[in-house]
């Protein structure tokens, strides 16, 4: 028994809770809620022993560091701290929900990162750099803020397609294409993954299988088809508008939940990057040089910001935070993900 | 309506009865407009939107503090595809200041616009806020009462003051501060706790321009520079970051140690640190032992592990070498450049260079990549008894690939060692404990803007025949479905209390 096989256990777990969770839904039926609940609750257990576990594997491997140091292992932590936060606001507001949308994140974030064929899942030793307590708090610190901006931003997206009455509105457009973006992103990590494993053809990057591929033809079926199924999906939409509304909490109490996330995760982020400015300091003597992480990050930062203002002094409500929402969560995954790969500086630890 | 001046009033002719008064004429200064600028939201999201863009653009284009700019023209070659253009771009892009975005003058004056919406918007709003914390209102109104969105009707048996004591115990058990006051008959008592919290925000934007401050302190009276100190030599020069002009420290630094270990089994560093001695007017003042996440600090100028490499100096070698014809092994050490005979054999070997990281460049000719022992090769002249001599080739890492045959002695290169140096960082930066302080201002603000919350309650007691009518209003600024359940159980107190002893 290994951290792997731990961390696999839990990637099924949630992908049960998921299924659970839109069979409550639909019928809601309560044995069937707790039962997701459950299911998700211990999904959670056995990825925190798995964390544990790993933590261990290192100091076998002679190099011991709190796992929390490589791509993997953020995404992975990024994952648990999704249903953590899912799981305190579910016991707190006594609403499941929301379960919809928190316990897939969850499974998509372990599940991608899990198969992407060029993230490497070994434990590596860290470079001098690294080997701080600071490592620790600001990992922490940002990565439960993330979560609590993801959360904000599924139901967000939620909201913005029950609030749209007509296909034509723009914030419904916003909605449905967040939510197919994420399906399709999805989709493609699971084509890598099945063309390296099943296939036996070595993937070289990230969606080399459909929207990177070198073969024109594959590209353009791929868009394609992502294009399609977004048709699809916002055509759809708005003819099940009413039945998908009833299954949820009415819109007042999506946008209050929504804001809530974000008032939990602004503070986290300030203190994300507060440390993360700190242990800059305390390595290098800068504790800012405008580096592409730091301030992307700083541009999240400013766009949550921008959303509070908006909400508490300027009176926005409804489908203008909601997008704001979707807007900061753009910038959160630029920041964590689009920096490592698309830019180049400090903290590019994504291989590529 | 500034500049208006007040209407003429003719005192030749009686004021009409019939009329009302005269409208007031405010005449508003003339930075009124400026201030409704400034205080406006609107401007202050519209200007966090436009850093937030224009900040996008320093990460897209390489910044020359930490990155290279030629990259640049290479990325807009990429874009226009045309080189022409691409070229052009550059050019302009350089000279609107977009490789050094951060410190350009429009940067700086979209910051000090910020700051200015931030002072402006505060100072207006203060007052008002701090008239709700510190000159709440206790008599309040019918309508108040009528008006809140928590409220509470009681009747208690007893006479009007003993009944004002069972609320005002059972606020001060709440933990509200308690004022009181009289008026037509009524006695108004009012409580209120985490007034404070009104000020969450204000610190938070406080703290902003606080860490513009630190930042401008840092800019403009502090200092970064490198420093290269080889093993076992003192320095106290300095290479300014940016313009690269030398400066010399006010004390001495000595490096007496610098050592890489790597990770068993590979070539990544596990650690690398320096024991440096402080020597300051002739004595030696501090010794410490630094490496990266561990700095020195002396005199508020900080010194921290940044690099290090080989100076090529002090070349040290240890080859171990066996005799073929009678398998006797002899480990022997080279400096420099020496000849060293090989006991019983005839044979003797001279070090002839050491390559830490070998390749071989386009030519094939023998090169080494970096100052990083990645690759140690050891280049030895291998000098025969026969008077013939042979260059070979010793892979440290691979001990079995031999360059050349036929040698009457079996080489393996061991280790080596040369005279290192670390690379110093040093920072002098008296603006950073504002900046500590402004994070910890801000993070502090934002606990209490977000979760901490105002929590006011009113009452009124009027005397009716030998009881007393007991009026309660309470709301606060969030939370508020918690408040209302600790409303409701401040009256449930009440009310309890209020039977037990009527």
């Amino acid at each position: 028994m290994n951290s792997s096989t731990l961390f696999n256990g839990s990637l099924v777990l949630y992908l049960v809770a998921t299924i659970a969770y839109f069979i409550y839904l639909a019928f809601r039926n309560e044995k069937v809620g707790v039962g997701a609940t459950l299911v998700t609750a211990v999904g959670f257990v056995v990825q925190t022993a798995a964390i544990g576990l790993r933590w261990r594997e290192s100091y076998d491997l002679g190099y011991g560091h709190i796992p929390l140091s490589n791509m993997y292992e953020s995404m992975v932590f990024w994952s648990w701290s999704i249903i953590l936060i899912y799981l305190i606001f579910e016991r707190v507001y006594r609403n499941r929900s929301l379960g919809v949308v928190a316990a897939p994140l969850g499974f998509l974030a372990i599940a991608s990162i899990s198969i992407a064929p060029n993230i490497s899942q070994e434990i590596e030793p860290l470079v001098p750099a690294l080997q701080s307590n600071w490592l620790t708090v600001h990992v922490i610190t940002s990565f439960l803020g993330y979560a609590a901006f993801t959360i904000s931003f599924g139901v967000s997206v939620l909201y913005l397609i029950l609030a749209a009455e007509k296909r034509k509105d723009g914030f419904y457009v916003v909605g449905m294409a967040s939510l197919v973006t994420m399906m399709t992103l999805f989709a493609a990590t699971v084509l890598d993954f099945l063309v390296q494993t099943v296939a036996g053809v070595a993937q070289p990057h990230l969606f080399a299988a459909s929207f990177a591929s070198q073969a024109t033809g594959v590209k353009l079926v791929s868009w394609l088809a992502a294009v399609g199924i977004f048709a699809l999906f916002w055509y759809v939409g708005t003819l099940y508008h009413d039945r998908l509304a009833a299954l949820f909490p009415g819109l007042r109490i999506l946008d209050d939940l929504s804001y809530k996330m974000i008032m939990v995760g602004f503070p986290l982020l300030t203190l994300g990057i507060v440390t993360g400015a700190a242990w800059a300091n305390y390595a290098w003597g800068t504790y800012w040089s405008w580096d592409p992480k730091e301030t992307w990050s700083l541009i999240t930062w400013l766009i949550y910001a921008a959303f509070l203002h908006a909400r508490f002094t300027a009176g926005w409500r409804g489908k203008s935070t909601a997008v704001l929402s979707v807007i900061g969560f753009a910038a959160v995954v630029f920041t964590y993900i689009g920096v490592n790969f698309v830019l180049s500086g400090l903290h590019s630890y994504g291989s590529s | 309506m500034q500049g208006d001046s007040p209407p003429v009033v003719d005192e030749t002719q009686p004021t009409p009865p019939s009329a009302g008064p005269e409208p007031a004429v405010v005449t508003k200064p003339w930075y009124d407009p400026l201030l409704s600028f400034f205080s406006s939201v609107h401007v202050a999201v519209v200007t966090l939107i436009i850093l937030a863009a224009i900040s996008i653009i320093g990460t897209v284009l390489q910044q020359q503090n930490i990155g290279d700019i030629e990259a640049n023209l290479r990325l807009f070659q990429e874009f226009f595809g045309d080189a022409g253009r691409a070229q052009r771009a550059f050019d302009l892009s350089e000279r609107i200041g977009f490789f050094h975005l951060y410190q350009t003058w429009y940067f700086y004056a979209l910051l000090c616009l910020l700051s200015t919406s931030l002072i402006v918007c505060s100072l207006r709003r203060l007052p008002l806020t701090w008239r709700i914390m510190a000159r709440p209102k206790v008599a309040l109104e019918d309508s108040g009462f009528r008006a809140s969105p928590n409220r509470r009707s009681l009747t208690l048996r007893l006479p009007r003051a003993e009944a004002a004591a069972v609320v005002v115990a059972a606020l001060r058990k709440g933990g509200f501060g308690k004022r009181e006051s009289e008026s037509d008959g009524a006695l108004y008592l009012f409580g209120q706790k985490g007034a404070y919290s009104r000020l969450g925000i204000y610190a938070t934007h406080f703290s902003i321009i606080m860490i513009f401050v630190g930042g401008m302190l840092g800019s403009v009276y502090g200092f970064k520079a490198y420093m290269q100190v080889s093993e076992g030599e003192t320095s106290d020069q300095i290479q300014m970051r940016g313009d690269n002009r030398m400066a010399t420290l006010p004390f001495k630094v000595r490096c007496d140690d610098f050592q890489v270990d790597y990770y068993p089994g590979s070539q990544r560093p596990k650690d690398y640190y320096s024991r440096l001695t402080v020597i300051d007017g002739g004595k030696e003042t501090m010794h410490e032992r630094i490496e990266v996440n561990s700095p020195l600090q002396y005199n508020g100028i900080w010194f921290y592990q940044s690099s290090y490499g080989d100076t090529g100096r002090g070349l040290k070698a240890r080859i171990h070498v066996v005799d073929i014809k009678t398998g006797a092994g002899h480990d022997l050490s080279f400096s420099g450049t020496e000849v060293t005979e090989v006991p019983g054999t005839g044979v003797r070997i001279q070090l002839q260079r050491i390559f830490p990281d070998f390749a071989q460049d386009e030519k094939g000719r023998p090169i080494s990549r970096s100052n990083q022992p990645k690759n140690p090769v050891a280049a030895v002249q291998v000098l025969l008894p026969d008077g013939t001599s042979k260059l070979a080739y010793l892979f440290k890492h691979r001990p079995d690939l031999k360059t050349v045959a036929g040698l009457p002695v079996d080489l393996t290169f061991v280790d080596f060692s040369s005279i290192q140096y670390t690379g110093l960082q040093v920072v002098y930066d008296p603006g950073v404990w504002v900046i500590w302080a402004g994070c910890t201002l801000m993070v502090f603000g934002l606990w209490f803007a977000f979760f901490s919350s105002h929590r006011r309650v009113w009452v009124r007691l009027r005397e009716e025949d030998g009881a007393t009518a007991v009026v309660l209003a309470g709301n606060a600024n969030k939370n508020r479905e918690s408040f209302a359940e600790e409303f409701e159980r401040l009256g449930d107190a009440i009310h309890a209390v209020g039977e037990a002893r009527g």
